[in-house]
């Protein structure tokens, strides 16, 4: 990974509301030790992560949307392979950030990752 | 003067008409009214995030909808509405180089209203007592002032 490493993150079809994503969609969980996951896009392609996402781990995404390494380490937020669920995995890990600093390293994420656009859309339910 | 008559002076007519003096569809517009996303918050079941999330509470839903109809005029800029996984409502805009955010927890009338400057890095933040219509107020001029061109 450098700094130009897309890391890819999938989008709850709840967190999607007229086409915008929520700052809630890089937000990390308490349940997840304040580390958001995603995929190390130097290893997978965008499509083939929300394959992955949705047939394998039978999980909800509405897409695909990317922050860089570099994005994260300007907000001081260290990005971490986290293998151990499955090769491709990675962390950005916002560690003992309180809640306010986490809403402002989430909406800059958010920010950045709506700039880029949807590297990846769920097809059409019909 | 109300913070609806204010607005409406301000910005000079309604929000569609605003909106097709910019050259906006109005149908465009339409698509994000409250409380057709409001409804689309509605039948929402516990579980609805990978196994987590709690479901909306339809008392919070009845009166998000209630409150921005009485309290928040149309000429300001409409939020997009999204579930927390608490079981809230976070009401989100992007004007102007502001990401503001306006979390509402299932058990209160209580607004953590977030507002973060991207260029310049700053922040304000303000709890809102949303039983009342004086935040209402607030939250309403706040909004139509971010939403001025700088």
């Amino acid at each position: 990974m450098n700094d130009e490493t897309l890391l890819l993150r999938q989008i709850h079809p709840r967190f999607v509301q007229r086409d915008r994503v929520t700052s809630q969609a890089f937000t990390p969980r308490s349940t997840d030790g304040n580390r958001l996951s995603v995929y190390d896009g130097d290893q997978i392609q965008p499509a083939a992560a929300w394959r992955h996402y949705t047939a394998r781990q039978s999980l909800e995404s509405a897409g695909v949307m990317a922050v860089t390494l570099g994005e994260c380490t300007v907000l001081d937020l260290p990005v971490r392979p986290d293998p151990a669920p499955f090769p491709e995995h990675a962390v950005i890990d916002f560690g003992g950030l309180g809640r306010g600093a986490i809403s402002r390293a989430a909406k800059r994420l958010r920010d950045a990752a709506s700039r880029r656009g949807w590297l990846h859309r769920a097809p059409a339910v019909r | 003067m109300s913070v609806r008559e204010f607005l409406k002076r301000r910005l000079g007519g309604s929000r569609h008409r605003r909106g097709n003096a910019l050259g906006h569809d109005v149908g465009a517009l339409d698509q994000i009214a409250i409380p057709g996303q409001l409804d689309g918050l509605r039948g929402m079941e516990d579980g609805w995030l990978d196994g987590e999330g709690r479901a909306p509470a339809p008392g919070l839903i009845d009166w998000l909808v209630r409150s921005f109809e009485t309290h928040y005029p149309d000429e300001a800029e409409p939020p997009y509405l999204y579930p927390t996984v608490e079981g809230g409502v976070q009401a989100e805009w992007s004007v102007e180089g502001h990401e503001i955010s306006l979390r509402f927890h299932p058990g209160d009338r209580i607004g953590e209203w977030h507002d973060l400057a991207l260029d310049t890095d700053e922040e304000e933040t303000r709890e809102l007592d949303l039983a009342e219509g004086r935040d209402w107020e607030w939250l309403a001029a706040r909004v139509v002032a971010l939403s001025q061109p700088a």
